[in-house]
């Protein structure tokens, strides 16, 4: 999160991916630091023990919401 | 004598997001916190998103660990190669 902030506050759209286990974390990190609208996308939990399969699946579906975070 | 006070009172210093283009061009950079699983993650990302959009480049760059930000040389480098940030896989 602070690496997603500096980048925002460098002129470079940027996202942040995490697991719904860090959601809260995330949103409190974003408001400690000054940027609460940090764009961040949020993938189902587990992470550590899930397949390949069931990890490449996350990331099809979001796919989408990666584009519309980093443009208009 | 001075007495100094150790609570942390300070209101965080309030930012904004950076202006986004129409499109994403140029090169895209996907950032590896290095939590494990995440490298499956971003290949993948990489994978659809280059299919999604032709003449686009990925670069990728791995953090040393997750426990603290990218070093200020890591973060400087991506600024400077990169237009866009995509940053996985915290858990």
């Amino acid at each position: 999160m602070h690496d997603t902030i500096w980048f925002e506050s460098n002129r470079r759209p940027a996202v942040f991916i995490a697991s719904s286990e860090f959601e809260q974390a995330a949103t409190a990190q974003a408001e400690a630091l000054g940027l609460p609208e940090v764009r961040r996308i949020i993938v189902p939990h587990p992470i550590q023990d899930a397949t390949d399969d069931e990890m490449r699946a996350k990331a099809d579906a979001i796919v989408d919401a990666v584009v519309a975070a980093l443009a208009r | 004598m001075q007495i100094l006070d150790p609570t942390d009172e300070r209101v965080p210093v309030r930012r904004s997001l950076t202006d986004r283009p129409d499109a994403i061009a140029g090169t895209v950079a996907l950032l590896d916190i290095a939590k494990a699983r995440g490298d499956v993650l971003i290949d993948q990302l990489e994978k659809r998103l280059t299919a999604r959009l032709p003449g686009v480049a990925f670069k990728h760059y791995r953090k040393p660990t997750f426990t603290k930000p990218a070093p200020a040389d890591l973060r400087r480098q991506i600024a400077e190669e990169c237009g866009f940030v995509i940053e996985a896989l915290a858990d």
